[in-house]
């Protein structure tokens, strides 16, 4: 008789005592895989919204631009032929889908009543909406077909002022050398909050930016790129800085969205909290088979001998035990994936608010890759459960297990 | 087949040595129907587990089959085992997961194919009248039943040697007089050597040669004309 079989028919006899250690396991699989896919969900939301909505992948910048970005320096500013040599550097570059030009500044925005503070980007709206192609899903109303002379406000901003879209408003700046500029407006439309930075920025028209800051056609301080692949972030950069490098482009500094958003964190965060529960899984496989196991060579000690008596080797032996710990971890995978399954189709999709953003949608889904390393650490962590209380029965000396 | 020369053996408990056989010489035929008997704690089971190969002597020579079993690794006594030998224990210890035919069979698992230990364990399970049982599980048998398919699981291999510890203390009389019986047969029928550590008078009856032990010598040894 195989050892697998028998391994089987020994589970199946104490079926009790392996159906509760089975569900142990379920339930540490179920956690760890319900885990990774909701806060996988929330990841990627926020990730997606950040990125597809606000800052791109990788943003250009002169050096020293982002370590002042608060104070929205007009002082490293790119002028047109720097930030043509840019383009021309990395138009080459086949993984960057996208890219726009923006002149980041302060302001003030006026209803002629009352007045309030604000960050815009001055963008060819087009090459924006490619960049950034969940931008337009933040708009609250109107459009971001943004022509000259009109503006998009955040919504905060619309509130406050008590603005909706078709108003006018007047956009009052200061440029580089403190020259104040001012131009009417009209509001084109409202943009929906998002957390972190460029979350209550609104838009102008390039042009107008230009004009406002009386700075030269071509005039821009941040350009941010699109990428084939999030995934594939970190070698995307690496690319371009070697691209900048090669042009002779040295005084710039180039960020992903990663090391702009605070959000990174909160990443790490749940990167942290999905190894903690991990490690709670390994340890509640771990525990529960060493226990059944243990438990089992005691209880069995004299079958052990009986075994060992009629000529069974001990390699055999070991592998039963080896064999009924899998037995029961693979048990305890399988019904924790169909748990899982069964509370992502019936629980589902929620939503949930995160800082000032209202419903963030969660949507789990089964990933192979999950599923394939929840998989495989909780076979290693039943073999490993299993391997010492193996060792111990294989190990026993037929004339004192017999003994019992 | 079976020499034992000054064989000594004691257990240690600390500090504390007790002896247990001392200086036991003894040679033992193939196809011997043999009792060990003697009072509790005579050395009995000990000198079964002792020539079982399932425990080692202190002192002596112990030579099974022209082997020498101290010379053999742990790994080789158990092959040794599983080839020439069957155990028979007084609380049967089936295997409970298994079926009577799984229990009998499971000796084979590394010697025979399939269909040969299907054939094998037939003929034995028709032997001790438990066909009809083979797919019962031992919880499923009574005492005598247990004991039967414990008689066909030491016999399956066609061993040299079948040791049995004090096989009919669980039985009732007329259950231990049948598996006795059985036993009987298949030494005479196979030339199989039966050795029992027992003090049951049956078994007595029946074996035709008794060694007695008391405080771990051999204190007789009597064998009955045929």
């Amino acid at each position: 008789m195989r050892s697998l079989t028998f391994a089987i028919k020994n589970t199946r006899k104490s079926l009790r005592r392996s159906v509760l250690t089975a569900s142990l396991v379920s339930l540490g699989v179920a956690c760890v895989f319900l885990f990774f896919t909701y806060a996988g969900s929330f990841k990627n939301q926020i990730v997606g919204q950040i990125t597809n909505s606000a800052m791109g992948h990788i943003q250009i910048h002169r050096q020293g631009y982002v370590e002042s970005l608060d104070n929205m320096p007009l002082d490293k500013n790119l002028n047109n032929s720097e930030s043509q040599q840019i383009l021309n550097a990395i138009s080459l570059q086949k993984n960057i889908t996208s890219i726009s030009k923006r002149l980041k500044f302060s302001g003030l925005i006026s209803n002629y009543v009352t007045s309030t503070n604000v960050r815009l980007n001055g963008v060819e709206p087009l090459l924006e909406m490619q960049t950034l192609p969940a931008l337009k899903d933040r708009l609250v109303s109107g459009t971001f077909e943004l022509n000259e002379n009109e503006v998009v406000i955040p919504e905060v901003v619309a509130k406050g002022m008590n603005l909706k879209v078709g108003d006018s408003v007047v956009i009052v700046t200061t440029n580089d050398v403190g020259s104040m500029n001012a131009f009417n407006f009209k509001v084109r439309g409202i943009l929906g909050l998002l957390s972190g930075p460029g979350g209550k920025d609104g838009y102008v028209n390039l042009k107008d930016a230009q004009k406002l800051l009386r700075a030269e056609d071509g005039t821009i301080n941040e350009i941010v790129l699109r990428t084939k692949s999030l995934d594939e972030l970190k070698s995307n950069t690496n690319s371009v800085i070697q691209n900048l490098k090669n042009a002779g482009l040295t005084s710039l500094e180039v960020h992903t969205w990663e090391k702009l958003s605070p959000f990174t964190n909160i990443s790490k965060i749940i990167d942290v909290l999905n190894l903690s529960v991990q490690i709670v899984l390994i340890s509640l496989v771990l525990i529960s088979i060493l226990n059944i196991m243990i438990m089992g060579v005691y209880e069995r000690i004299v079958e052990i001998g009986t075994l060992s008596a009629i000529g069974v080797a001990a390699k055999y032996i070991a592998s039963v035990f080896i064999w009924e710990g899998v037995i029961i971890g693979l048990s305890g995978l399988i019904g924790g994936f169909i748990f899982s399954l069964l509370v992502i189709k019936l629980g589902g999709n929620f939503y949930i608010s995160f800082g000032q953003q209202q419903d963030i949608l969660l949507s789990p889904e089964f990933h192979l890759k999950d599923a394939l390393f929840i998989s495989g650490l909780v076979i290693l962590v039943s073999i490993f459960a299993a391997l010492y209380p193996a060792l111990k029965a294989a190990r026993m000396k037929p004339v004192d297990a017999l003994r019992g | 087949m079976i020499r034992l020369k000054d064989v000594s053996k004691a257990y240690r408990t600390g500090e504390l040595i007790t002896p247990v056989l001392e200086n036991i010489n003894l040679s033992i035929e193939q196809g011997e129907f043999l009792a060990i008997v003697g009072p509790s704690g005579s050395g009995k089971s000990t000198l079964l587990n002792l020539i079982g190969g399932l425990d080692q002597a202190d002192k002596g020579h112990l030579v099974v089959l022209e082997t020498e079993l101290s010379k053999l690794s742990t790994k080789e006594l158990t092959i040794f085992r599983s080839h020439h030998f069957g155990f028979i224990f007084q609380s049967f210890n089936l295997l409970q997961s298994l079926t009577v035919f799984e229990n009998i069979s499971f000796p084979l698992t590394t010697l025979l194919d399939e269909r040969h230990t299907k054939f094998k364990v037939e003929e034995l399970l028709k032997t001790i009248d438990m066909f009809d049982q083979k797919e019962k599980y031992p919880d499923q048998l009574s005492g005598g039943q247990k004991q039967r398919v414990a008689v066909a699981r030491a016999l399956v291999v066609s061993p040299k040697i079948v040791f049995a510890d004090e096989p009919t203390a669980n039985l009732d009389s007329k259950t231990a007089q049948k598996v006795l019986r059985l036993m009987r047969d298949m030494c005479h029928h196979n030339k199989t050597t039966f050795i029992f550590s027992t003090h049951d008078p049956q078994i007595m009856a029946l074996a035709d040669r008794i060694v007695t032990l008391k405080d771990g010598q051999i204190a007789s040894d009597e064998r009955k004309s045929l």
